[in-house]
């Protein structure tokens, strides 16, 4: 008896440990990421101004990428109405058009755009089409681990690194650190793939942009969340993998990537993907179910009011994502209104 | 009195123990057999066949009028479509009313008549041809809006983007091919003469300034044939190919739209009949080549590391013929299906992936002028020569499955041979989706060998050491804590495993290999010195407390490999191990792989094998085993073969409900594998199981949808497989039992 209940304290105590290991880790990475880079919301963009009899139920269906930035919002928005619920649920883009089908969410964030056949399907059930908000600018970034010394990658060697079709044209596959110029005990070290799972939208928008509609190595380790491809890249050493910028962490590196050979590197920033010369910029968006020639539902309008103002776009800066320009946000308001 | 209500209630307690106990059981059956039911019902639409029916036929007017549709579009809702006929006029037509509701003249062509037409592959960009060296390309709108009712209205409208003369000798356009990509970015191609192509593009840029930049290209050249009878852009404007009437098709790159390079000629039609058709497909990998003779094939560029353009041409599919001359084929905007019509009025929808024939349109069997397929994919419009016009509703189901998709080898766009692939969505309409089933069950087997080879020993010989040779105290312990492993979550399981043990054993991979020269090796010696303690002391150990003498020695070992692994690594395997592995066995190593799983999914088995395995053996009865020590026999012939073969029964159903439990294993291969679906045994990459897969993918497929579909029948592989290998196994175990009953 007495053994069982040493042995038991013991498992618990391994436990613990490990667990403190972790923790540990975890909050070393939140740290950075405020860190990481200074970007100002554009002073055009109005503040939000509440009206009042705002509240109810939200709830959202759909893209990882966009998992926290909706919780922040969430928290933003809570702070103007304490009454309204959202709920947030991010396994994927693929599970917004569906979600929003059935009818089990108002909001589907997808960081890619809708398919032809995904508007289809709701059409088919609605018989108008899904109303697109761009709400936000990401940089999708190629992420190696804190140590790895290369300088950059064009688009046709990342190509040539993830894709077995190899449309963009890269004479050769690359499956060694070696094969990027690099030197010493990287050079015969096999690259590791990291990438996501296939309901996501950045595994979609990687392979139109990155791949060239080429279709991925089987060997790209496929994970279910962007934090654990980031993980999984600082983890390690010789990864690549890919993923939006708002989850870089200090340990790994963003790699400046430049469109063909004759092109310059470019960094993932918010200058570069504003003059569209960063090749893997993207909008993240959020579909919705508006009635054509009705008033939005309330609630939603709000909560997409929201997100165009100075306040929701400061909320983008926070998670590390890009804010949308004055421009945009005029454009996405006339949706809405 | 008394013992007679006793005796009733014991009756009553009893009918009504037996009642629950046979209808749990009878309700276990059901709902197994339902959900089986279920599993099969929702699959096997699958193979179910696409339908047509035919919903419109009428005369158009203009036809009366003596001016002659070339060619036809509809907008997505199917309600409005448009013709443009010889005498350049565009009309729109009412389909519901059956009539046209508007006539405009396309200025700019007087005195000329239209004798060739082209349109893109989402039909809102039309090219024509006119008799006298004139071309224009024009852009056909649908704007929707919706009435208070929401009720939609489409109102058609057209733009001319550009009129062109193509160049100066005004001959007549014979043949004529576009790609658009934008207003702004478009290519027309021209054939004037036997082999005279002409090529004009344009490319508007804009800058932020607001500047525009023309940039118009021209050229032109003889195609290395002597009659082309069919040419087709692809609509990023890269490749052009060009049918001749020698039966071969001509790849030209328009990389640089003013120098055309031949990449590739070959010959497409088995009887080197005249090519008549040619169509890019959407995603513009494969065109579809058709003949004179009703032959029809695919054919698409794949990588080749010889020729000097990098690319080359092959020809994955043949489709069963039609009867006569190929005279259209119109793509899907959706998938990869495509709709082919020979002159004779034969049309039938086919799918690329699939090589399959979904479906025959039943028209009017006369001579066809063009094909609409429209934009959602759910029906089609044919337009006759006679001008009848035809509309069919279609719908495909799923086209591209058949069994050899899911089970054999597919020629997929853009690879070098037929391969299995499991790649099932894709982020744009133009993916072609791989549902070859065959890498998750290679995955499946792959995941539970490995778990098992390291689980099998481990808690077979240490059930065999617990119950046979152990001091019933040091029993009471062990058992009970390698009961509480089976208590741990497999989440928590294979979340150590990816986070924490998969980089671990990364660095330290060569030590694990020594450690299993090492541990043989410490307990050959710490059982020695077991032996050895009572001839120093004088004091005789007690039996069954080996293990307390031989596990810190283990522990040892285990160090000293650890300790021993990098020399090890920089002496034998050249400093290092994963350089060494890809130099040596051509195996790259994952961080993610089969042993991180093993280890893991080992873990969870263990306890299961462990227990069931350690109460077979201790319910050999005691007879037996006094018997046989009684006779002379060690404990340990005993064991080997007394106890264990009475026991084998038990051992064996152990062994497959651990089986059982590793090949349904879902949130540790999940979280401890890169999901990777990978076609090879090697211990050093990960793979993808059926049971994950599904984990992964359901969120994203839509209901009764093709992939949900797919998803359900990898569950009733699934549920085939452990059923073939349950009942093997049952019959085994009863064999056994029967063996060893007598004894």
């Amino acid at each position: 008896m007495k053994l069982k209940s040493i042995s038991i304290f013991t498992i618990i105590l391994l436990f613990f440990f490990m667990s403190q290991n972790f923790a540990q880790k975890s909050i070393s990475n939140s740290n950075n990421q405020q860190t990481s880079q200074k970007v100002e919301v554009d002073k055009n963009i109005s503040h939000y101004k509440a009206v009042s009899g705002v509240s109810g139920n939200l709830s959202s269906i759909g893209s990882d990428t966009m998992n926290n930035l909706l919780t922040l919002w969430l928290e933003g928005f809570k702070k103007f109405y304490p009454n309204v619920n959202i709920q947030v649920e991010g396994k994927g883009s693929s599970t917004a058009p569906t979600a929003l089908i059935s009818g089990t969410a108002q909001l589907g964030p997808m960081s890619r755009p809708m398919k032809k056949e995904e508007i289809d399907k709701f059409e088919k059930k609605f018989g108008y089409k899904p109303t697109e908000l761009r709400v936000a600018l990401d940089a999708l970034a190629v992420y190696v681990s804190k140590d790895n010394p290369i300088e950059g990658l064009t688009l046709p060697q990342v190509d040539a690194i993830f894709s077995k079709s190899r449309r963009g044209g890269y004479k050769k596959e690359i499956t060694r650190w070696g094969e990027l110029g690099l030197k010493g005990d990287w050079a015969n070290r096999p690259i590791s793939l990291y990438g996501r799972n296939s309901a996501s939208g950045t595994y979609g928008f990687f392979k139109e942009h990155a791949l060239f509609k080429g279709d991925y190595k089987n060997s790209v380790k496929e994970q279910p969340g962007s934090a654990s491809v980031v993980q999984g890249v600082t983890e390690d050493r010789f990864g690549i993998g890919y993923s939006g910028i708002g989850y870089m962490t200090s340990g790994v590196i963003a790699l400046p990537i430049a469109k063909d050979a004759k092109d310059k590197f470019h960094q993932p920033n918010y200058e570069q993907v504003l003059s569209g010369n960063y090749p893997l910029a993207r909008f993240l968006n959020i579909y919705v179910n508006r009635v054509p020639n009705k008033e939005m539902d309330l609630l939603l309008r709000e909560f997409a009011k929201y997100i165009f103002s100075y306040e929701g776009q400061q909320v983008v800066v926070k998670d590390g994502y890009l804010p949308l320009t004055a421009k945009v946000v005029k454009q996405e308001r006339k949706k809405i209104d | 009195m008394l013992k007679d209500k006793k005796h009733k209630r014991a009756s009553f307690y009893n009918d009504a123990a037996r009642i629950i106990i046979y209808a749990g059981g009878i309700f276990t059956i059901v709902v197994v057999l339902a959900i089986l039911v279920f599993v099969f019902n929702e699959s096997l639409p699958l193979f179910g066949d696409a339908d047509a029916s035919k919903t419109k036929e009428f005369q158009l007017q203009n036809k009366h009028e003596g001016k002659s549709p070339l060619l036809i579009g509809v907008d997505e809702y199917e309600k409005v479509a448009y013709t443009v006929t010889d005498s350049a006029t565009l009309e729109f037509i009412d389909l519901d009313k059956k009539e046209i509701i508007s006539e405009t003249k396309i200025a700019g062509f007087e005195n000329q008549a239209f004798i060739s037409s082209s349109k893109t592959l989402n039909n809102n960009y039309v090219a024509l041809g006119s008799n006298q060296g004139k071309a224009i390309l024009l852009k056909v709108n649908y704007s929707v809006t919706f009435s208070d009712e929401t009720e939609r209205i489409i109102e058609p409208s057209f733009d001319i983007i550009k009129t062109l003369k193509i160049d100066s000798t005004n001959q007549p356009i014979r043949k004529i091919s576009t790609s658009v990509i934008s207003d702004d970015e478009w290519t027309i191609v021209s054939l004037v003469g036997a082999n005279e192509i002409i090529l004009r593009s344009l490319l508007i840029t804009h800058s932020i300034m607001g500047d525009e930049q023309e940039d118009s290209s021209y050229s032109k050249f003889y195609a290395d044939t002597d009659s082309v009878t069919a040419m087709a852009i692809d609509n990023t404007s890269e490749k052009l190919i060009i049918g001749s009437r020698s039966g071969s098709i001509l790849y030209y790159s328009l990389k640089d739209k003013t120098s055309p390079e031949l990449i590739q000629k070959v010959v497409a039609s088995p009887d080197k009949k005249p090519i008549t058709s040619l169509q890019f497909l959407i995603g513009d990998q494969s065109v579809i080549v058709g003949d004179a003779k009703g032959n029809i094939s695919s054919w698409m560029r794949v990588l080749d590391d010889e020729s000097d353009y990098g690319w080359k041409l092959v020809q994955p599919h043949i489709f069963n013929s039609l009867f006569s001359s190929i005279e259209v084929i119109v793509g899907s905007q959706r998938d990869k299906s495509f709709i082919i019509a020979d002159t004779e009025g034969n049309i039938q929808v086919k799918h690329l992936t699939s090589s399959r024939t979904l479906v025959e349109l039943n028209g009017i069997h006369l001579p066809i002028r063009d094909i609409v397929y429209s934009p959602k994919s759910n029906g089609t419009l044919v337009l006759y020569k006679n001008g009848t016009l035809e509309h069919f509703s279609i719908e495909p189901a799923h086209p591209e499955i058949t069994l050899q998709t899911i089970f054999g080898k597919v020629w997929y766009e853009g690879y070098k041979k037929p391969e299995y692939v499991w790649q099932s969505t894709g982020g744009t309409d133009d993916f072609e989706s791989k549902y070859s089933l065959i890498p998750l069950i290679i995955g499946t087997f792959k995941g539970t060998f490995y778990a098992l080879i390291f689980a099998i020993p481990i808690a077979l010989f240490g059930a065999l050491y617990t119950s046979v040779f152990a001091h019933p105290k040091i029993k009471s312990i062990v058992k009970p804590v390698v009961e509480i492993m089976a208590a741990l979550p497999s989440v928590v399981i294979g979340f150590l495993a990816g986070l924490w043990l998969a980089p671990l054993l990364e660095r330290i991979l060569p030590g694990v290999f020594l450690m299993f020269f090492f541990a043989p090796i410490m307990m050959m010696l710490g059982i020695y010195i077991w032996n050895q303690i009572p001839k120093v002391t004088g004091k005789k150990l007690k039996n069954g407390y080996e293990v307390l003498m031989i596990i810190p020695l283990l522990i040892l070992g285990g160090q000293l490999a650890l300790w021993l692994g990098p020399s090890f690594e920089s002496i034998a395997l050249g400093g290092d191990y994963r350089a060494w592995l890809l130099k040596n066995f051509n195996q790259s190593y994952d961080q993610r792989n089969a042993i991180v799983v093993g280890f893991a999914m080992g873990f969870a088995v263990i306890p299961i094998i462990f227990t069931i395995c350690e109460d077979a053996l201790s319910s050999v009865p005691q007879h037996l085993t006094s018997g046989s020590l009684a006779l002379g026999a060690t404990k340990w012939q005993t064991a080997a073969h007394v106890i264990l073969p009475t026991a084998s029964p038990g051992i064996f159903s152990a062994i497959m409900i651990g089986f059982g439990r590793a090949i349904g294993e879902t949130m540790i291969v999940l979280m401890a594998t890169g999901n990777t679906p990978i076609l090879d045994f090697s211990p050093f990459n990960g793979f993808r199981t059926l049971s994950a897969n599904t984990a992964v993918e359901i969120p994203e497929a839509p209901y009764q949808g093709t992939l949900y579909r797919v998803l359900f029948l990898s569950a009733a592989v699934l549920f085939i497989m452990t059923f073939i290998v349950n009942t093997a196994a049952e019959i085994v175990r009863q064999r056994l039992r029967k063996k060893y009953m007598d004894i």
